[in-house]
């Protein structure tokens, strides 16, 4: 049995901050991860196996979810959803986009600012922007942010921005460059971005996106401190009588069950897979799981409310000049409008949230995929589709938005582990219920329109908006909140166990609510506090 | 029971030897066989005709290797098989012959009833999300020839490109 100071359960952005500093202030860590270790040279373009056969991702048919709409209980494999996201060393951070927005200061206040809202389980996190904000400062440090106020320059951009910023100024709306975790320039080791015109989805093939491979991992290896294990899943933790974890189960690459032992167990195997984690550890000293005494493991799943629009630009309606700056690839739309963080309606505060705007992907399978149905929402085909297919790459760009607020905890809305069904190891799989609450389609609605104003008065037609309550699967949060109290929460300020001495959950699972913003940052951010908490534990 | 109930409830297998079963890859040679695969050969070019630009694209051996192409589940190939029986099956019931015998107007007509049907609207889309695969994938996948179908919508691939088949 191998033996480490600290072993960390999955790769992604919250377990890659822990292994980053740790191995550098000279502890042995182990990072387990599912998934195959892929590096730049890896990476491609390949839209078939990337993104129409999701290569990076489990075989649904070996490994999947159940999922409770409300009205029925399927299997993933069986009703198109897809809740694995990256399992690849680095995780899903090695396939974002990058949109980086910090939290404000009254995301950490939902409750008290903003009231209670029937329905919705909304608290206040127990810590304030201010414990976080050094630690924002260091993703920005070590991973790499750039954008407006950066020490990275803000990334090339489409010169159809300008038109962008012209809209705003004219209704009155603060235009933003949006921040990204994609290197500008090179630092060390890892190249500036190549604009490829192929992000959001991909691996980079530069290492200038800031995943948690290219920008912790790979350099806390240079430590030779860190042991990364690729093709290991764990699917237990031991606990004894002293709420101690003892060991970590996992299935090698060979599907042989292995162990490890560590002083400090960190998870971080994305919110509903830790949950699943926490709740299949049962054992004599943990009978309803780790860290489920008070039955709050699972509980309070979030996803990122919202969702998306667009509007088309028809080249016919524009200059010559206009029509190359709009058509050229590569450099990015990267702007946001942030001034609707809270807002206020008849009256009412609300607390809103962000909009990412960006074009189309460029992917040229699912663009055409788009056309399939006519004007008139029938499915078309022969000439007729033809030409609608090549009128979209050639006669038009769409510009798209992306919106981001609070999905408000509800009851009905966590994960938990099905009895009945089980992996291609016979483990039992995640159950993930789905629930949301109506409040977060009101303020989607409100963010979409601000967005409809901005892509009119750009002179975009055709624009159209899909805010709904189905939740994105790559933005996953909640299920062991961290909070003050046991009763109501799974972990503590630090992010360990309630009642626990060497277990912590780093992934987005520790957030009460949102913030409204994609994730990563604050997961990042959140990672490094708590390393700095582990350090001093193991110093002590 | 109507027509539509049915074709729902029919459990209607093909012969197995309709495409080979051989374990096959995106670049594998197509073995070129009898019914369905005739039927397949005119539906895809209804569906997507091969115009001047693209001639070359390779539909039906890109079907080919989706129906031995292990990320693709196993009730979306039995669909596809399905499909092109109840096609043929609408074709007969209607004019009295199989698809390939009809004349185009003919055939023109069999597609616009069976999408009003929802399996039929959702075997048209089936197909033709695998055209639009042949068509636009990268051309190491043995379907997208000499990039023709990249060209007609002036595409410009995003690098790297594959070296090899990733599925």
């Amino acid at each position: 049995m191998r033996e480490f100071d600290v072993c960390i359960v999955g790769s992604g952005a919250g377990g890659s901050p822990i292994a980053y500093e740790l191995s550098r202030a000279g502890f042995s860590v182990v990072v387990l991860e599912k998934g195959n270790y892929l590096n730049e040279n890896d990476f491609n373009k390949d839209e078939l196996s990337v993104s129409r056969r999701s290569i990076y991702l489990p075989s649904q048919n070996d490994e999947y979810h159940m999922v409770n709409d409300g009205e029925s209980i399927q299997k993933t494999s069986a009703d198109g959803w897809n809740f694995w996201n990256g399992n690849i060393v680095g995780g899903s951070s090695n396939l974002m986009s990058g949109y980086f927005h910090k939290m404000r200061e009254s995301d950490f206040k939902l409750k008290s600012k903003y009231g209670s809202i029937e329905g919705a389980n909304i608290v206040d996190w127990p810590i304030s922007l201010k414990e976080l904000e050094p630690y924002y400062k260091k993703v920005v440090d070590v991973v790499g942010v750039s954008g407006e106020g950066m020490e990275l320059n803000a990334l090339a951009e489409n010169g159809s921005t300008a038109w962008f910023d012209r809209a705003c100024k004219k209704l009155n709306y603060t235009s933003v460059i949006t921040p990204r975790a994609i290197l500008s320039s090179a630092r060390e080791g890892r190249s500036s971005c190549y604009y490829s015109n192929f992000c959001g989805s991909y691996g980079c093939s530069s290492g200038a996106k800031g995943s948690s491979r290219a920008s912790l991992l790979n350099v806390a290896l240079k430590t030779n401190k860190l042991t990364i294990l690729a093709n290991s899943f764990v699917y237990k933790l031991d606990s004894n009588s002293s709420g101690k974890v003892t060991l970590a189960h996992y299935y090698d690459k060979a599907n042989k069950s292995q162990t490890i032992k560590a002083k400090i167990f960190v998870v971080s195997a994305q919110a509903h897979e830790s949950v699943r984690l926490l709740l299949n550890s049962k054992g004599k000293y943990a009978p309803n799981g780790l860290g489920n005494e008070n039955n709050q493991v699972g509980r309070n799943l979030i996803f990122s409310a919202g969702g998306s629009g667009e509007g088309r630009f028809e080249l016919d309606n524009l200059s010559k000049s206009e029509q190359i700056a709009l058509m050229q690839r590569g450099a990015f739309f990267n702007r946001s409008l942030t001034q609707w963080h809270e807002y206020k309606d008849n009256g009412t505060l609300y607390k809103g949230g962000v909009i990412d705007f960006l074009f189309e992907h460029a992917n040229p399978i699912a663009k055409s995929m788009r056309s399939l149905y006519d004007d008139r929402g029938n499915i078309s085909w022969g000439v007729a589709l033809q030409k609608r297919i090549h009128d979209s790459f050639t006669k038009s760009k769409i510009l798209t938005y992306e919106v981001f607020n609070d999905w408000l905890p509800t009851d009905k809305c966590y994960v938990d582990v099905d009895q009945s069904n089980k992996d291609k190891w016979g483990v039992n799989v995640g159950r993930i219920n789905l629930n949301a609450h109506e409040h977060d389609l009101r303020v989607g609605n409100f963010l979409a329109q601000k967005s409809e104003n901005v892509l009119k008065e750009m002179g975009a037609v055709d624009i159209s908006r899909s805010i709904s309550s189905s939740p994105p699967a790559n933005l996953i949060a909640g299920g062991c909140r961290f909070g003050n109290e046991a009763k109501n929460s799974v972990l503590d300020r630090n992010c360990k166990v309630h009642d626990m001495q060497n277990l912590y959950v780093v992934d987005a699972s520790f957030m009460p609510t949102g913030g409204s913003v994609p994730f990563t940052w604050t997961i990042y951010a959140n990672s490094f506090r708590v390393a700095d908490e582990i350090l001093r534990n193991l110093r002590s | 029971m109507n027509r539509r109930d049915f074709l729902f409830s029919s459990v209607l297998l093909l012969s197995t030897n309709f495409f080979t079963l051989e374990a096959s890859v995106y670049t594998q040679k197509i073995a070129i066989l009898k019914e369905p695969y005739q039927t397949f050969l005119t539906l895809q070019d209804d569906l997507f005709p091969p115009t001047s630009h693209l001639s070359q694209i390779n539909k039906i051996g890109f079907l080919k290797a989706v129906m031995s192409d292990s990320y693709i589940p196993k009730s979306e190939k039995q669909f596809i098989i399905n499909g092109l029986k109840w096609l043929n099956d609408s074709s007969k019931e209607e004019y009295s012959k199989n698809y390939i015998n009809l004349s185009k107007y003919q055939r023109e007509h069999i597609l616009r009833e069976i999408s009003q049907y929802r399996w039929g609207e959702n075997f048209i889309y089936t197909i033709l999300n695998y055209i639009l695969e042949a068509t636009f994938s990268d051309p190491i996948y043995n379907a997208n020839i000499n990039e023709s179908g990249w060209k007609w919508v002036a595409h410009v691939s995003g690098l790297p490109r594959p070296t090899r088949v990733m599925i």
